[in-house]
């Protein structure tokens, strides 16, 4: 069943969509909630929230390409998770992305309004799809899929000190970026 | 802001963006490594046909038959021929791919149950993992795995409350495996209709995009194997002298 069919199948009410969606994307909502949450449990948990806010949010979205549709759910329902349930006990490798990511911000982090929120989202994909293709990749690859830097290396056939000064100067721009925008 | 509402914008990036990242790129050095390992083939076929020609050694080197034998490199490394012989599995030639996690599905009590496992997917491990958790015995093969796309050259119309619709088809995906027919013997076991259900949610599940269409080929070894023996053992009857009694004179 081709993805247009499945998401007919939730714009109609049929709960087939649900094991239809489960069968052709459980494994990739599955990889990106166990980078964040490194339990097979809660792993599996996220997976079935991601369904059901599917269903709930189909309609009205029309999704372009489903499968990032559900990673993105997937992915915002795993750091929800994770930051309610090991609040204490962190896994390192989502620590270590988000303590990269706080470079980027001021140190006293003030609570964003909506406004601001949308503005930064906006500020963020405009920069991401401005980068070069394959700083492009390795930013989502570390900061969308959380995946180590090994496995960056791994992926990319680069040495993991590339990898690392690669990130650190995407870093670097966005904050520059951030600053220049007058959101840090 | 806090890394949190940087995490969180991150992950609103756009769709396309996401997708292009986990795409297989243009390396330079995986390129380099390829031509490199094109060209040592190519030169040492070519030495290969220099020291037969020089040594006076029979043209046909590779099989002891006349015919071609041509082989089909199809996804994860399986081969496929027309030679008489079965199509193998490479196993040496293969590059190791990356471990990733996947859902085998197996049969338990007459319910299709799965579990999470990771290793490297490749099709053959995959279906080894498959037959180990569904107690199916070594003799059960995996012949031949392969993804293909058909192309529908017309476009669907449906008519709607709102008019008419245009579905654009493009194609398809197909996923044809090819195993033994000898796992028909543990059918008395288990029912064919489960078992092959989660052989097929087994194989399609480890495709990245799982394909639109699922073909299953059971092939019959015995079978192809006899074939193959009376074809070349055929006997033309022309070929004897026959008494008055019809007898077959020595």
């Amino acid at each position: 069943m081709n993805d247009r069919q499945i998401i007919e199948l939730y714009w109609n009410r049929d709960e087939q969509a649900i094991s239809m969606t489960a069968e052709k994307y459980g494994t990739y909502c599955y990889s990106v909630a166990y980078k964040i949450l490194h339990n097979e449990e809660d792993s599996k948990e996220s997976v079935n929230d991601t369904y059901l806010s599917a269903w709930n949010s189909i309609p009205p979205h029309k999704p372009n390409i489903l499968k990032t549709f559900l990673g993105k759910i997937a992915r915002r329902i795993s750091i929800d998770r994770w930051r309610k349930k090991n609040a204490e006990k962190r896994n390192a490798e989502i620590t270590e992305v988000l303590e990269e990511l706080s470079e980027c911000v001021s140190p006293r982090g003030n609570p964003m309004t909506e406004i601001e929120k949308k503005q930064l989202d906006e500020t963020v994909n405009n920069f991401i799809a401005e980068l070069k293709d394959v700083e492009q990749r390795v930013f989502i690859c570390r900061y969308w899929y959380a995946e180590s830097v090994k496995e960056i290396a791994k992926q990319f056939c680069f040495s993991e000190s590339k990898v690392k000064v690669m990130l650190m100067r995407t870093r670097n721009k966005l904050k520059e970026r951030l600053e220049k925008e007058d959101l840090l | 802001m806090t890394k949190f509402d940087l995490f969180d914008s991150i992950g609103e990036v756009d769709d396309e963006i996401i997708e292009k990242a986990k795409q297989p790129i243009k390396n330079h050095r995986k390129l380099f490594i390829t031509i490199s390992s094109v060209a040592a083939c190519a030169i040492f076929a070519c030495a290969g046909v220099l020291y037969c020609y020089h040594t006076g050694t029979p043209k046909n080197i590779y099989s002891g038959t006349s015919s071609a034998v041509t082989s089909e490199k199809t996804d994860n490394g399986i081969t496929g021929g027309t030679s008489s012989e079965s199509p193998v599995l490479e196993d040496s030639a293969e590059v190791s791919p990356e471990e990733m996690y996947f859902k085998v599905y197996y049969v338990n009590n007459g319910k299709i149950e799965y579990k999470t496992t990771k290793t490297s997917v490749s099709a053959k491990n995959v279906f080894e993992i498959w037959k180990k958790e569904n107690h199916i015995g070594e003799e059960v093969k995996l012949i031949n795995s392969k993804s293909s796309y058909e192309n529908f050259e017309e476009s669907e119309y449906e008519y709607s409350g709102a008019g008419v619709v245009k579905h654009e088809t493009g194609g398809q995906t197909i996923y044809t495996l090819e195993i033994t027919k000898n796992i028909e013997a543990y059918y008395e076991d288990i029912s064919s209709d489960i078992l092959l259900e989660s052989l097929r949610k087994t194989m399609t599940g480890m495709e990245e995009t799982p394909p639109d269409d699922y073909d299953l080929v059971l092939v019959d070894e015995s079978e192809q194997f006899f074939d193959d023996a009376s074809e070349s053992n055929q006997i033309d009857s022309d070929d004897f002298q026959y008494n008055d009694r019809g007898e077959i004179l020595e």
